[in-house]
């Protein structure tokens, strides 16, 4: 028989034995991974909020109207902030999704209402971010019929069989791009007094066109999807009622980002593009607000930033519908399950995305229209989602003393009012003429 | 699961003894009738009570009359079906409705809530209720789940009342989730899920919101509780731990292995975990906080401490009886050889002990290949060493050769190979 005289040695008493690692870490060190754990489901969502819709719209509204709307930025990130505060803590002290809550306490008809609502605008939402891929594609002259059936199935696999995680972070990098607004804004020189009056001086909109535009405004902003997200991704992290502070931070951290980006695209644009008498109609005019940063490198920039910003929300927005539809109505569902257990989830899932890209490969489809056309959808049908949400977040029996405050209640109540007023102000004009 | 088929849709009958299932959702909102058939009220919900029956029976009706929510008990109904509930007498109390322990509101606390269906091992949304008449009682006996009972909720009851009953997941094969924070006190049985195995408990467990999961795990036995805890997560199971009464976690923490428990107490918030373990007995609490000096995933964070070794100089055949011993900790692939001070002396593969005569003695059958590791070899080091030594378990033993525990190589698979996990957006979208 082999004898190994050191064999009942020891490990690290044996000759030549690596010297043993230190397993374990000083408590602070171990708390960092663990903070920045909790700083994930909020931030994503502004992230992937932060689409190519939303990116389109804020160049088209900074080209049009210069700094004159910035207000309607700030005051729609706050908005966006109370909504996702609310959706986030539902998540955290419920463990349960949003769909869910809406279920058990709007009953069959109501929740089929709201689930039509956020199809049809989640459809909107995916529309732009095809748009948003064909719009870049074209820029680099490939052409739609190509670009836009080739992400789309790529997404589906991507998102239904892939780990997902690698090309999440890759298209996060490219979306990260965007940041070069700041830059730019900076570099193209703003009237700053103008940018601060913009800001902080509302003003009331004019005309038809102008209400519209603020709808678009809060539509791309406070997208309906990001809170059946948000509130999923919290769900799914295992957060409970403890970890509600870090929760909270990481909505609000999430906001800040992706609202500042919004404006300083705005501010770039206004910059650059009105100051110049340019209307924002393709991604070509559109990258040319980065010029001043990155001179003739501007449509690369643009082009990949708006690309990442695009495939980050558009292979999760049809998940996410299908999800919440599959979760209200109780059918079978998540991307762990084969297709013959999960029919009616696939098939959303494919409904969604192939539709919108029936509709991107439109002929002629005026893709930067066809962007902040999606958005101003969005804020149409956004105050039916905001009051429901509103009603959950004030259920004693849901949340106890975990109800919204009277800040989140007057802030939500009065978006709610905002928006509906302007809508009642549009089918007014429209039903009755000018 | 246990489908029954709903028979044709009734005609309108004049008893209250219905033959074919009633849907409580035809039933909600239909006029409330005198017994002259002229309208007084409407049906805003239907009262069972959990009894000793797996079908719980209907008690009444609360209806809406004169404005106030009032009982109506079931035998004061002449009829009830979908075109009304018709009284038998003109009496009527108008006492306000009140909520009873042990019932249940059909359309408040089980409509459009998930219940879980146990041999299915999944949760399913409660479309609609179906009721059955059976010796002069109407039971609650059906779950009806999918688009038929949704389609029937949706279309106006006009168009609705002609969808027939659909299959049905039997009542009793279901488990009712009570709202969280409860609304009133329920007796709910739970032997059915007592005796399911502890991953497939725990599977289910794990699918539930947290609240639902906790209240749960408070109304199983702390062993059951457990068995299941230990195939969670170790922050999963410090989630629902948490939110429990103190002197419930900490019977179900004394109820774990002391490596589970171990793991469960690292993941609990450190103040908490120390209120735990000092609510355990000594012997128990002692061998958990021994456990807790080793870090995770090292050898001593996986080890389990209890094995079973015998001293230098026994017999095979004494070997045999004292591992037959019911206090000796159930060997996994290995026995391991002590001397008087406890330090190890070598390890003998079950295989060799099982094949070897009585009389030899165990030192002889000691393979030299298989190495003890210290308490802080790292984990995934201890996969290669299993593969070279080709052993299935591993003695663990500390800086003077005391054995302290042994790790098999089903830990270590957790180690080296844990299950895949999705990262990013669409994980929230896995199950």
């Amino acid at each position: 028989m082999r004898r190994n005289p050191f064999s009942l040695l020891p490990r690290a008493a044996r000759p030549g034995a690596r010297p043993l690692r230190r397993a374990r870490w000083p408590a602070i060190l171990r708390a960092i991974p663990q903070g920045l754990a909790a700083l994930g489901p909020g931030l994503l969502a502004a992230a992937a909020g932060n689409d190519a819709g939303g990116i389109a719209t804020a160049a088209a509204v900074g080209a049009a109207s210069g700094y004159q709307l910035l207000w309607a930025y700030l005051l729609s990130s706050i908005s966006l902030l109370v909504v996702q505060e609310m959706c986030a803590r539902m998540g955290a002290l419920t463990g349960r999704g949003l769909a869910d809550l809406l279920r058990e306490r709007f009953r069959v008809r109501w929740t089929a209402l709201a689930m039509l609502v956020m199809v049809l605008a989640n459809i909107g939402t995916t529309i732009a971010e095809l748009a948003g891929i064909a719009a870049v594609s074209e820029l680099f002259g490939l052409s739609r019929w190509i670009a836009v059936p080739l992400a789309a199935c790529g997404l589906a696999v991507l998102v239904l069989r892939l780990p997902y995680g690698p090309a999440e972070r890759v298209f996060l990098s490219l979306a990260a791009l965007l940041l070069a607004y700041f830059a730019a804004a900076l570099l193209a020189a703003p009237d700053w007094n103008a940018v601060l009056q913009g800001l902080l001086q509302p003003t009331p909109p004019r005309d038809l066109s102008e209400a519209a535009l603020l709808l678009t405004i809060w539509g791309s902003q406070v997208t309906p999807y990001m809170h059946f997200f948000v509130q999923a991704a919290v769900v799914d992290k295992g957060a409970t009622e403890r970890e509600l502070g870090s929760i909270r931070l990481d909505a609000t951290v999430g906001v800040v980002i992706s609202s500042a980006v919004a404006i300083f695209v705005v501010i770039a644009t206004a910059a650059t593009l009105h100051t110049a008498g340019v209307a924002v109609e393709d991604a070509a005019t559109a990258a040319r607000a980065l010029e001043p940063l990155a001179g003739a490198q501007a449509a690369l920039l643009f082009g990949a930033g708006l690309l990442g910003a695009a495939l980050l929300a558009a292979g999760v927005v049809p998940l996410s519908t299908a999800y919440a539809v599959c979760e209200a109505f109780g059918w079978e569902r998540g991307i762990s399950r084969p297709l013959r257990e999960a029919p009616l989830f696939y098939g959303l899932f494919a409904a969604v995305l192939g539709g919108a890209t029936a509709v991107v490969l439109w002929p002629g489809l005026p893709l930067i229209r066809a962007m902040v056309a999606s958005q101003f959808l969005a804020g149409v049908l956004l105050p039916p989602l905001l009051a429901f949400i509103l009603l959950l977040a004030n259920d004693h029996r849901l949340l106890g003393k975990g109800v919204n405050g009277p800040l989140a209640n007057t802030l939500g109540i009065g978006t709610l009012l905002l928006l509906t007023a302007l809508e009642g102000l549009l089918l007014a004009q429209s039903f009755l003429g000018k | 699961m246990n489908v029954q088929h709903g028979c044709q849709h009734q005609a309108m009958g004049d008893t209250a003894a219905a033959v074919t299932p009633l849907c409580v959702s035809l039933l909600i909102g239909v006029p409330l009738l005198d017994a002259e058939g002229e309208r007084v009220g409407t049906v805003r919900d239907i009262v069972v009570r959990l009894g000793t029956s797996p079908w719980p029976e209907v008690t009444g009706l609360v209806a809406q009359v004169a404005g106030r929510d009032v009982f109506v008990p079931y035998d004061q109904l002449a009829r009830l079906d979908a075109a009304g509930a018709q009284l038998r007498e003109l009496h009527l109390s108008l006492e306000r409705f009140v909520r009873r322990d042990n019932e249940l509101l059909l359309f408040a606390d089980v409509m459009d809530r998930q219940m879980l269906d146990v041999a299915g091992r999944r949760l399913v949304r409660v479309d609609d209720l179906q009721l059955l008449s059976a010796d002069g009682r109407l039971r609650l006996v059906g779950i009806e789940s999918g688009l038929r009972p949704l389609l029937r909720r949706l279309l106006p009851r006009v168009l609705a009342r002609h969808i027939p009953p659909g299959p049905v997941l039997d009542w009793a094969e279901a488990e009712y989730l009570p709202h969280q924070p409860p609304v009133v006190r329920l007796q709910l049985p739970r032997e059915r899920l007592a005796r399911l195995r502890p991953a497939e408990l725990a599977a289910l467990l794990d699918r539930l919101a947290y609240p639902q999961a906790r209240a749960m795990l408070d109304t199983l036995s702390p062993q059951v509780a457990a068995d299941a805890l230990e195939e969670l997560a170790p922050k999963r199971q410090a989630h629902l731990v948490e939110g429990l009464e103190e002197d419930r976690a900490a019977a179900i923490l004394g109820a774990m292995l002391p490596e589970s428990a171990a793991d469960l107490v690292e993941a609990l918030d450190p103040a908490r975990g120390e209120r735990l373990l000092q609510r355990l007995p000594e012997q128990v609490s002692s061998s958990v906080r021994d456990l807790l000096h080793y870090a995770p995933r090292t050898a001593g964070g996986v080890m389990y401490p209890k094995v079973a070794t015998v001293p230098q100089g026994t017999s095979v055949a004494e070997a045999l009886a004292a591992l037959r011993h019911p206090t000796t900790p159930r060997p996994r692939a290995a026995l391991f050889v002590t001397d008087s001070a406890g330090r190890l002396v070598g390890t003998v593969p079950l295989g060799l002990l099982l094949t070897a005569e009585p009389t030899t003695p165990v030192e002889t059958l000691i393979d030299p290949d298989i190495p003890a590791v210290r308490t802080d070899e790292p984990a995934p080091r201890l996969a290669e060493i299993m593969a070279e030594s080709d052993a299935l378990e591993l003695p663990v033993v500390d800086e003077s050769g005391r054995l302290v525990g042994a790790v098999a190589a089903d830990e270590i698979l957790e180690v080296v190979a844990p299950p895949p996990q999705r990262t990013g957006a669409t994980k929230a979208f896995a199950t």
